[in-house]
């Protein structure tokens, strides 16, 4: 039996041919047959099924080669065109550097802040359990959790375990190492670290029944720095705020709690047994748990809002508009700084994409000019296939070294990062090019070469000999491949304005927010942060289970004195001490107000910010006085109470009356007083400009109660040192320390810096965001404009001949600039509205960040449209100017 | 610039066996298959894969190149494609054969000398 070639053995062999580069195929397919045809015929029974086996995996691995030598060989040929117009290949290369070095960095920022593995056990199991307000509007109204009500939760939750509670990063005092010190610090239930697969570096961590006298655990940055990383730290005693801790363990390096960053010096435990924990006022607390196996998140939520109801209907003093939120651990992480960051994700691709365009146009001028080349070898029978590959060999031999100039500018990207990144965004700031952002630069790198040569590839080898042949050289054709670029110019111009207007849009936002009335001087204020450290002046409340502590009078002596020593410095033209300084430093709680003369139900109660000062706080800020006066030194304790309060106040509390004048009651301790209101300022920006203003009352620091709720203790021991003097650069920390430091070893100063450096941060996140999406535009507007001028540029050279006979039939200059002007202006105004389009579909992705402007802001619009406009007119202007200086004899005679 | 037959050293087994298998006369494919098992005693049957690759190589590298059918060829072999080797391919086979031969006397000069 022979067989024939169209058996059933051979049309499988040709099948399995297809392995092979086409150009082989064609080449040696049909002998190849042949051979195993007749190899075949001198097998028979079982020794054709080996035969089969051995040329199934011949074919294979030779057809892996064979394909392997086209790829190098085309890769080698592709450098060697490019090598040959360096300046086109620079071109490419640093357009695709600089799209790719972009995405880079802010992938690293987005991998370091959203998408790194957390490394807890069962992460996706964990939840955060928020309580919400069913009163408020805002559904998204989360807060934290109240120490009885989490107990709660705790105690009757049938689909959580592992229920633990945390704080935020805080700052104490810690004395214990050679010198006392301010440390970082979290609060913490004994077990979480456990619970979440730390492993001590040395000692061990606290235990849920720990009974040792208050187990503290330490960084281990802190340990290395303060302790010199001694084993025999364990056992140490570490007071803390005046409590004595004692140090059980070192926790690695590197350990981060939910979205705190690393770098906390000190986890100290929460002790629900302790009574001073068992309140419900304030949620405060961050709680955290784990779904049991099986669980699923709805079945949770549904019990916790029935938790959260009974709570409700036992102590509905407390809880009546209580609800409870249970969100995914990992949601819950950086929520906000992922819908920040993502849209900055977007702004880079589209700098990639824009770069790929550029690349796309300077391929597509290749591709043209090989047009004869390409179209007499496909002629002579070269299959498209290879052209395709030879042109997509080009991206990629472009795309490599762009891969690489855009690792090292992201580099430097980063390095500007970590110095721009606002404090603001807290733990961000360590931000590494890590391997997953190479992984994904490689990708992103090589899938931006291809796309760009997807286009001109397609274009390029679809060349008809006949086609070019009639085209010859006179310029005349190509209007195909013209319209193909055409395209590709109006999408970068799109692209570019979309950026644009997301950073006009924030331009315009740091314009209004500055235009903003602060109602307060900032300038030559210097903010110095005291920290009065607990015990000598707090004595623990009697185990009466509510949280308040009573205060000696020292607090009182103690800012006399510093006030007076700092007003005594020379140059220093006032002083004073506020718990919360306006843009800067804040411990102001807010209280609960009733008036006097109106019934007093809590839901006649509202809030207001509550803020403890001294003589002089408004002269110093020189903040406007609207009515009556300012607190003075007659506003002691045994004078009548008074307070100043903020237009805001005076129109929430009084609508249509005079504040002044009235009295009201801030609900705090058993001994406060009723004030009355003595005076009415200014409305003064609290936190940042963005933040509306709250109503607030002032009073005097010698009038407060001695028995204060916990929530009270940074009115009075964080208090804020301001001096204002128009030599602010003389007054040191060291001198104000001193002062302090006469009067108390024990009260810390800390943190001095002017007010308008505070002022600054607040806003600095406005200006990151603001500059980043402006560099980004600005990347995109330079890589528009080349390629808009590449474009112009090439298309006066297509049109050489037909711009010369023009000439030589009579065309006066202005109609040359105006021929190839019009033909710039149509695409730009084609890709100004189809950006317009696409930018009102996506700046309102950036809504959160604006402020005083709306996301379709029809200045900022036509601001930038025209912009971009004269961008692209002037990419214009010089090839037009080219085509002028068109020689009509010459042009005619290139033919 | 000229190309030397070391600048190929060393071949690789299907190249060698290729290039022996046209040293005494032009064949095609499945001949060339034929004459390398034969004179390996069936140890070495070149697959179409390895075959035709080696081949294409050969031809990329001018060691060998495909000329017209012998007239002496029946029907059914004139349509096939034959091979013939070339002057360089010739030397670089020769030099691929005494870098072979260094190595079988070296390695007899070490492993006879012991026994």
């Amino acid at each position: 039996v022979t067989v024939q070639e169209n058996s059933a053995a051979h049309r499988l062999f040709k099948w399995l041919l297809f392995a092979y580069p086409a150009e082989f195929r064609c080449e040696y397919g049909v002998e190849m047959g042949r051979v195993f045809a007749d190899r075949y015929n001198d097998e028979r029974g079982a020794r054709r099924f080996w035969l089969w086996i051995r040329t199934i995996v011949d074919v294979l691995g030779t057809a892996i080669q064979e394909r392997y030598r086209i790829m190098l060989r085309d890769l080698k040929h592709s450098w060697r065109r490019l090598a040959a117009h360096p300046a086109i290949a620079a071109t490419a290369i640093l357009s695709l550097a600089l799209g790719i070095g972009a995405n880079t960095t802010v992938f690293s920022v987005v991998y370091a802040a959203v998408l790194k593995p957390l490394g807890y056990p069962d992460v996706d199991r964990r939840v955060i359990v928020y309580t919400t307000d069913l009163n408020s509007p805002n559904r998204g109204n989360r807060s934290l959790a109240a120490p009885l009500d989490f107990m709660d939760w705790r105690a009757q939750s049938k689909t959580l375990e592992e229920f633990h509670l945390f704080t935020h990063r805080g700052s104490r005092t810690a004395i214990g190492g050679p010198f006392p010190e301010r440390i970082t610090d979290q609060l913490v239930t004994g077990g979480l670290l456990d619970s979440l697969g730390v492993r001590p570096v040395i000692g061990r961590l606290p235990r849920p029944d720990d009974v040792s006298e208050r187990p503290a655990v330490i960084g281990e940055a802190y340990w290395r720095r303060t302790f010199s990383g001694r084993q025999d730290v364990l056992g140490k005693k570490l007071v803390v705020d005046g409590r004595v801790n004692t140090i059980v363990g070192v926790v690695p390096a590197g350990f981060e709690l939910f979205d705190e960053p690393s770098g906390i010096d000190l986890w100290l435990p929460i002790e629900l047994q302790n009574p001073e924990w068992h309140s419900r006022q304030v949620p405060w607390l961050m709680a955290t748990a784990k779904l049991r196996s099986g669980v699923t998140l709805e079945q949770a939520q549904a019990e916790m809002t029935q938790i959260a109801s009974q709570l409700a209907s036992a102590y509905p003093e407390t809880n009546r508009h209580r609800g409870a939120l249970v969100v995914p651990l990992l949601e819950a992480r950086n929520g906000w700084v992922e819908r920040l960051l993502y849209p900055l994700f977007g702004a880079v691709m589209f700098v990639l994409l824009i770069a790929c365009t550029n690349v796309a146009n300077l391929l597509l001028a290749r591709a043209a000019a090989r047009r004869r080349e390409l179209s007499v070898r496909a002629a002579l029978g070269a299959a498209r296939t290879r052209l395709v590959r030879e042109l997509l060999a080009d991206g990629i031999v472009l795309a490599v070294p762009g891969i690489v100039a855009g690792v090292v500018l992201a580099y430097a990207g980063l390095a500007l990062y970590r110095v721009t990144v606002p404090s603001m965004i807290r733990g961000m700031s360590n931000v590494d090019l890590n391997t997953p952002a190479l992984v994904f630069t490689a990708i992103a790198g090589l899938l931006a070469g291809i796309v760009a040569a997807v286009l001109p590839a397609v274009e390029g080898s679809r060349a008809d000999l006949n086609d070019t042949l009639k085209e010859g050289s006179r310029g005349s054709g190509g209007r195909v491949r013209q319209r193909v670029k055409s395209v590709l110019v109006a999408v970068q111009i799109a692209l570019a304005l979309v950026l644009l207007t997301g950073a006009g849009l924030m331009i315009n936002t740091i314009a209004r927010l500055q235009a903003q009335s602060l109602g307060f001087d900032p300038n030559n204020v210097l903010v110095a942060q005291l920290h009065i450290t607990g015990n000598r002046y707090m004595t623990d409340a009697p185990p009466r289970g509510i949280d308040m502590r009573y205060v000696e009078p020292p607090t009182g002596q103690l800012i006399e004195h510093v006030l007076r020593q700092v007003r005594a410095i020379p140059g220093v033209e006032s002083a004073a001490i506020g718990a919360t300084i306006p843009t800067g430093p804040s411990s102001s709680p807010g209280v609960r107000i009733t008036v006097a003369g109106r019934a007093s139900s809590q839901e006649d109660q509202r809030r207001s910010v509550y803020n403890v000062v001294s003589s002089g706080y408004f002269e110093t800020l020189r903040v406007r006085l609207k009515r009556g006066r300012y607190l003075e030194d007659k506003d002691v304790a045994a004078a009548p109470w008074t307070a100043v309060v903020n237009e805001k106040f005076a129109r929430e509390f009084f609508p249509g009356e005079d504040a002044l004048g009235q009295t009201i009651t801030v609900v705090a301790g058993p001994d406060e007083r009723p004030r009355q209101i003595v005076g009415v300022i200014a409305d003064v920006i609290q936190y940042m400009p963005r933040v509306p203003v709250q109503p607030e009352i002032f009073t005097s620091y010698l009038q407060q109660t001695r028995e204060i709720p916990g929530n009270f203790q940074g009115v009075r021991f964080r208090p804020k040192l301001i001096v204002r003097s128009p030599v602010l650069h003389t007054i040191k920390a060291e001198m104000l320390s001193d002062i302090v430091g006469r009067f108390d070893r024990d009260v810390v100063v800390f943190g001095v810096n002017t007010l308008k450096h505070f002022a600054a941060e607040r806003g600095s996140l406005d200006w990151f965001y603001a500059s980043s999406l402006g560099f980004f535009s600005a990347i995109a507007l330079v890589l528009s404009a080349v390629g808009i001028y590449g474009v112009m540029n090439y298309s006066v050279t297509d049109r050489f001949q037909e711009i010369g006979i023009r000439v030589s039939l009579g065309a006066s200059r202005g109609r040359v600039v105006w021929l190839i002007a019009a033909y710039g202006l149509k695409v730009a105004i084609a890709g100004l509205v189809i950006g317009i389009a696409a930018a009102v579909a996506t700046t309102r992705l950036i809504e959160r960040m604006l402020f005083g402007v709306k996301p379709w802001d029809p200045l900022t619009f036509s601001v930038v449209a025209l912009f971009l406009l004269a961008v692209a007119m002037i990419a214009c202007l010089f090839p037009a100017l080219r085509a002028t200086r068109n020689d009509p004899v010459r042009a005619l005679r290139a033919e | 610039m000229a190309v030397k037959p070391i600048d190929f050293l060393p071949l690789s087994t299907p190249a060698f066996h290729i290039l022996v298998a046209l040293s005494d006369q032009e064949r095609h494919g499945y001949a060339i298959m034929q004459d390398v098992a034969a004179r390996t005693n069936g140890a070495v049957k070149l697959n179409a894969g390895t075959l035709y690759t080696t081949i294409k190589r050969l031809v990329d590298d001018d060691l060998i190149v495909e000329v017209d059918a012998p007239a002496d060829a029946d029907s059914s072999d004139e349509r096939r494609r034959y091979y013939k080797l070339t002057r360089l391919g010739r030397e670089v086979a020769r030099a691929e054969l005494a870098r072979l031969q260094a190595i079988v006397r070296g390695a007899a000069a070490t492993l006879l000398a012991k026994t």
